[in-house]
């Protein structure tokens, strides 16, 4: 009995400390950045009149003397900032004070009472700017000890912009918020993803191809908005009363994200439905309801999609945005629970831009809210990841051919439009995929990040089996979910799980990969240049026999037809620098098919056959396997061409001048 | 002066003119042939021996169109970029061309003359380019106006006003078929402006314009009625193009063989609507301007007239000279009255052709 009750004892015991066991150490994420944010939404300024608290951890062995943060909105105060002097087109400047944005920190005080406010100072730790307003750094008067917290207070204002670079207003009442608070930048401790021999603050500035990289936390956020506004925000909601003023607050908790992103508008609609736990509202307005459809069953796709095959979406709501026309400066664009697509209108039904965009969004939710990586140096890591995703899925639910166009005759896939995104480059040499963003100043951003990335891990799983690319996925995702991975981390897991399903049958480890694909800029370009079938011939000329010289002619084989002997070749050229190993498939004229394999890394190359049968044709890579070649078209060749495709495609020429030529009988 | 009866009768008269609307059809075939030709032999040289060109049979290949122009799309592109140029030239073409056509219509009943053809193209060349510019500017004015005014209306000039698409859909429902319908109107008296100023043989543009223009008012109902029943047969032309193309495809060489003789009749029929609209109004023209003429036996019997203006002559000189067109009404004598000859009509008072 004694021992019964002892046993029980203990077993409450352990109840109670379980329960007892501190928030964090049982969350999704370690929530180092945890803020409480008051606002107030003035829409005659369009100005935000903020309080923030934000708790912060040393989690790394250092003393933290100083705390940066990133003041996004200043990107948007004047044409002096790196943002704006980029170049970047993102419409029209605005030509009025109100059009513009920015950001001041009011007064920052630590927990002691100490007003840091005078020791902000604005730094540009990626260039020569000092006209930059976008990072600052608040020299502490107390040092923040290894593994201690420490809260600060700020006030702040925020002038929201006309809607650029996905934040700001628009029109009277549209508002998207995003980008709008002082937020700690991530301290990075030695050793932690390329921070090699001592700690430091990754900070950058805002630039014009970059966007986000932060800490982890929870976020309680008071938005106190006129009575009439809908308001969607990161999170779940938590309260909303009325105020006196005609105001309302609106209480929000977003736990283990990020960011923190909010919308008001008072013409939104919002409509709900639920995948497993997850609530989904889709905010939209009333002339594109007709189309929330095509959201929530693309968002529902994704998320059957990701869960199956990269890991589980583990917050309980997502919010999508679904933009008014004259806010479509705020499409497709990614926030930790909370996304927006782009606006609903119909143009065709074979047009799948709110499939697609809405896809694409989603797959950010897993990389980079939940798999933190950096994506201002490595864009790759979650653009060119989300653009895998993004591609797979499309492909799957509608169409390998047709998931992005499918109208009239003309359609296209997904997949093959990131791929020829990449491949149709004037210079897809301009830099290589692990450029940090800002450094793309010739252009090539977005094709090399999103496209030539999409179509190398297209290419790996091609080669590799999605099989394994699933297990590549799912162990990074596993490994590196709420945590900031670098691409090493990555190319770590390549490794690792190559190796344990395939042996050494693509060498050592993939590095000789990556080199070409992430930290090169080679181009793959193979070439099947001709294949030839000739009849063997006896030597002929002048022969040293039994020390007489005899003399061999040719000999007319022609009535020997059954037993000839063909030499038959096929040449084979790389015309690129990029080296992969290759298959090829040639076809004998008794239907036979022959496979065989080549590493690919010689300029040249030849099969030389000696048989009865002549080749047909023969086919560099006919599973297009190395994906990133960049002409599929010139991988093959055939001695019994069919001209049916030529005359099909000049005779719809033919048609279609003919008709622009008659078009001009409506002139006269 | 049945509108029916004209539209038909424009359709007779084409196929009267077989020789010219199979040389003007060859003109832009051979024309085309120039872009087609060149692009064949570009896919030929590049892509003409790859397996993946199989892929294009059955249907569209994205993959391997955009690798075809990411390797050619130089050749290609300034291949239809000829196209570009080749447009206005052939417009250029046909307004000289214009003259021939309205004058080989005018002379019917007598047969195609390749000499009058030419003759007329040259003849009229230069007065039928300046009508085309006055039509340019009208269609222009026109279009600026409706959409401008549509524009205004609903974003007051401005694209930041925009705060709901819908509306620029609903303005584009009224505002397309509203300039579709004008637009129509006026290319429509251009033709009447074209077979008045053969028939006149006047250089003033303009006035021959205008009195068109009040000619097609006049009869509005029947001369667009006309225009319209020539605009549904080539609209009808291009459902049943789109119809058989959709149903027979081009995935075998039997197929496109099919496909390239419709589309080879769709563009001659095509043309051929054109050439029934000009039928139609030089017809028509000649019903007005006949049914308005107090002129003698004989003076009717020495007039450069069509067929059936011949015959409903010999019907006017019955003892009973009642108008013979079912539906020349008393409106119809009272507008001759009133504007009279010298006002639209090719012929003077004494019944002299102009």
């Amino acid at each position: 009995m004694k021992h019964t009750l002892i046993s029980t004892l203990a077993f409450l015991y352990g109840i109670l400390v379980f329960a007892q066991t501190p928030a964090w150490e049982t969350n999704l994420s370690p929530r180092i950045a945890n803020y409480d944010i008051s606002v107030k939404l003035d829409t005659a300024k369009k100005t935000l009149t903020c309080k923030e608290r934000l708790n912060w951890r040393n989690d790394s062995p250092d003393f933290i003397t100083e705390l940066q943060f990133h003041l996004y909105l200043n990107a948007f105060k004047n044409t002096n900032s790196t943002f704006l002097r980029s170049g970047a087109r993102f419409g029209r400047l605005p030509d009025d004070e109100m059009g513009w944005g920015w950001v001041d920190i009011v007064k920052i005080i630590d927990e002691k009472g100490n007003d840091l406010t005078d020791r902000i100072e604005f730094i540009h730790p990626d260039d020569d700017n000092e006209d930059d307003q976008t990072v600052v750094r608040v020299a502490l008067k107390e040092p923040i000890k290894p593994g201690a917290s420490a809260n600060f207070d700020i006030d702040f204002v925020s002038k929201l912009p006309r809607i650029i670079a996905r934040t700001g207003f628009a029109g009277d009442h549209y508002y998207f918020v995003v980008q709008w608070f002082p937020k700690i930048g991530v301290y990075e401790e030695a050793g932690e993803r390329y921070s090699v021999d001592e700690g430091k603050w990754n900070c950058h500035q805002f630039h014009s191809n970059t966007e986000f990289y932060a800490d982890f936390g929870v976020y309680n956020v008071d938005l106190t908005v006129p009575k009439g506004f809908v308001v969607g925000a990161s999170g779940v909601l938590q309260n909303e009363k009325d105020n006196e003023d005609g105001t309302k607050t609106v209480s929000y908790r977003a736990e283990d994200v990020i960011d923190f992103a909010w919308t008001a508008n008072p013409d939104f609609k919002v409509i709900e439905d639920k995948w497993n736990q997850v609530d989904i509202k889709l905010m939209i307005e009333a002339e594109h309801e007709h189309n929330a459809d095509k959201y929530i069953s693309s968002l529902k796709n994704s998320m059957e999609y990701l869960a199956k095959h990269v890991g589980d979406y583990p917050y309980s709501t997502l919010t999508m945005i679904a933009p008014p026309i004259y806010g479509i400066g705020s499409s497709g664009m990614e926030y930790p629970t909370l996304i927006t697509t782009v606006p609903g209108f119909t143009i065709h039904e074979g047009i799948r831009q709110i499939e697609t965009v809405t896809v694409h969004e989603f797959v950010h939710q897993y990389f980079m809210q939940m798999v933190a990586s950096n994506e201002q140096e490595e864009a790759w890591l979650d653009e060119g990841f989300t653009t895998y995703f993004e591609n797979r899925i499309m492909d799957h639910y509608y169409g390998e051919k047709t998931s992005t166009t499918d109208v009239g005759g003309y359609h296209t896939g997904d997949k093959e439009d990131s791929r020829l995104r990449y491949t149709g480059m004037k210079n897809p040499r301009i830099a290589p995929c692990a450029t940090p963003g800002w450094e793309f100043k010739f252009g090539g951003y977005g094709d090399i990040a999103y496209g030539k990335t999409g179509a190398w891990l297209e290419m790996l799983a091609r080669m590799v089996g999605t099989t394994t690319m699933d297990n590549i996925m799912k162990t990074y995702f596993e490994r590196w979910k709420f945590r900031h991975p670098c691409g090493t981390d990555f190319i770590d897991v390549v490794n690792e799980v190559v190796a344990k399903e395939h042996g050494d049958k693509f060498g050592d480890d993939m590095n000789w990969f990556f080199d070409q694909v992430l930290y090169g800029t080679q181009v793959c370009d193979y070439k099947l240049a001709s294949i030839s079938n000739r009849t063997q011939k006896e030597p002929v000329g002048v022969f040293d026999k039994d020390g007489d010289k005899e003399w061999a002619e040719e000999v007319d084989q022609a009535s020997e037809e059954e037993d000839k002997i063909y030499e038959s070749r096929v040449t084979i050229q790389r015309l690129g620098d990029m080296t992969m190993p290759q298959e090829i498939l040639v076809k004998f004229d008794n239907g036979e098919e022959v496979r065989e394999f080549w590493n690919g890394r010689s300029r040249n190359y030849e099969l030389r056959y000696e048989r009865p049968e002549k080749i047909v044709w023969a086919h560099i890579d006919p599973e297009q396997k190395i994906y990133m070649d960049i002409n599929f078209n010139n991988n093959s060749i055939t001695r019994e061409p069919d001209k049916a495709p030529i005359h099909k495609w000049a005779s719809k020429v033919l048609f279609w001048v003919q008709n622009v030529l008659q078009s001009m009988f409506f002139f006269f | 002066m049945n509108p029916i009866s004209i539209f038909f009768k424009g359709i007779w008269d084409t196929f009267r003119l077989f020789r010219m609307w199979l040389m003007l059809f060859l003109l832009i075939f051979v024309l085309a042939a120039t872009v087609a030709i060149p692009f064949a032999n570009v896919m030929q040289q590049t892509i003409g021996n790859s397996l993946e060109l199989n892929k294009l049979l059955p249907e569209y290949d994205h993959t391997v169109w955009s690798d075809f122009t990411n390797v050619s799309g130089g050749e290609v592109y300034s291949i239809f970029g000829q196209n570009l140029w080749m447009a206005p030239l052939f417009l250029l073409l046909y307004i000289f061309l214009s003259g021939g056509m309205v004058k080989s219509f005018d002379a019917i009943p007598e047969s195609f003359s390749f000499q009058r053809f030419w003759s007329a193209s040259t003849y009229y060349f230069w007065r039928f380019f300046r009508l085309f510019a006055w039509l340019l500017l009208f269609q222009g004015v026109l279009a600026a106006v409706i959409y401008g005014g549509a524009y205004w209306a609903t974003l007051d000039f401005d694209l930041s006003n925009l705060r709901d698409e819908t509306i620029l859909f609903n303005a584009a429902k009224i505002a397309i078929p509203v300039h579709l319908f004008l637009a129509t109107i006026i290319a429509m008296i251009g033709d009447y402006t074209k077979v008045r100023m053969v028939k006149n043989d006047t250089y003033f543009v303009l006035r021959e314009f205008l009195r068109s223009t009040g000619m097609c008012f006049r009869y509005f109902f029947r001369t667009y009625f006309v225009y319209l029943l020539d605009i549904a047969l080539l609209v009808g032309l291009y459902f049943l193009y789109l119809f058989l193309a959709e149903n027979i495809g081009m995935a075998s060489t039997m197929a496109i063989l099919t496909m390239i003789g419709i589309q080879t009749l769709t563009m001659f029929f095509r043309l051929g609507t054109r050439l029934f609209a000009l039928g139609s109004a030089n017809a028509m023209y000649d019903k007005v301007a006949q049914a308005s003429l107090p002129v003698s036996e004989e003076e009717q019997a020495s007039l450069p007239v069509s067929e059936e203006i011949v015959e409903t002559t010999s019907i006017a000189s019955e003892p009973e000279p009642e108008p013979e067109e079912e539906d020349f009404d008393e409106e119809d004598q009272d507008f001759n009255e009133r504007e009279h000859i010298t006002d639209w009509s090719p012929y003077s008072r004494d019944g002299e052709k102009l």
